[in-house]
């Protein structure tokens, strides 16, 4: 299927400062505009779903509500700024082959923001993404 | 298959991480949407199946009490309800292609069954 051949025989876990870099990594390194407010929330909303994993499922009450209290605004407004960040990462990249790394049909709209950290905190949490050699997307995504 | 209803399987070994991540490559590729609560139902009853192939006889009295004992979910119904719409969105998404591998038929006319579908992963990852 896919041409993975290595399996991690051991978790890296990170923490802390790494965590953040990691995922401002891998945010970074998809295509998401760094300039963006939104960039700063999800970064953190999957550093949140990486360290609970359970915290997915309340995504309104738990995460968006944490995310604004650190950062002194409203729910309403990081749900606004992650789904803009996330739709101008749909309209900048090469739609077809985020489609096939977010399962989502070429043609429909963006993932949701749900699926987008699930999805993102997930590969990160079983360290099937490689972010220092720029092999998310497996190639150059110009 | 006596006392299985009681068991709890534990994850201490270095292949049960191999096989996490085998299975989550799988399921990623395959399109199940991550943020479903049936990703990880699905998740766990493949490893349970790959560990004991006949779990699938019982799915209704042991798979999915113990998935739910160990996802911690309210009961049976409500793993197979998740398990089911996860495979739905699957059969949704664009990944026909894969699909079509692993089971062999164009899932968007016959959409497979939950045991069908954990059983045919279960059994992919013991043959490769």
């Amino acid at each position: 299927m896919s041409a993975y051949n290595d399996i991690p025989t051991e978790f890296t876990e990170y923490s802390g400062e790494e965590l953040t870099r990691q995922v401002k990594l891998l945010i970074s390194e998809l295509g998401v505009p760094r300039r963006l407010k939104g960039f700063s929330y999800l970064c953190r909303a999957i550093e949140l779903v990486y360290m609970e994993p359970s915290a997915i499922q309340n995504v309104i009450v738990g995460l968006y509500r944490q995310i604004a209290v650190e950062n002194n605004t409203t729910v309403s407004c990081i749900e606004r700024n992650c789904r803009t960040a996330i739709k101008l990462l749909w309209q900048r990249c090469d739609t077809l082959k985020l489609a096939a790394y977010f399962s989502c049909n070429e043609h429909s709209n963006a993932p949701s923001v749900r699926e987008f950290v699930a999805l993102l905190a997930d590969k990160l949490r079983r360290n099937l993404i490689n972010v220092s050699t720029n092999s998310i997307l497996g190639g150059d995504k110009t | 298959m006596n006392d299985s209803s009681k068991e709890i399987v534990t994850y201490d070994d270095i292949n049960d991480i191999a096989l996490d991540i085998r299975t989550t490559r799988i399921l990623i590729g395959l399109g199940v949407p991550t943020s479903c609560k049936g990703y990880e139902y699905i998740r766990r009853s493949i490893i349970l199946t790959y560990h004991t192939p006949e779990i699938t006889c019982y799915i209704t009295k042991t798979l999915y009490p113990q998935v739910a004992r160990v996802c911690r979910a309210s009961n049976a119904a409500n793993v197979e309800r998740n398990c089911r719409h996860a495979i739905e969105s699957a059969c949704r998404s664009s990944h026909t292609a894969e699909l079509r591998e692993y089971f062999g038929y164009d899932v968007t006319v016959h959409r497979p069954t939950c045991a069908q579908f954990i059983s045919t992963i279960a059994k992919h990852l013991h043959e490769t």
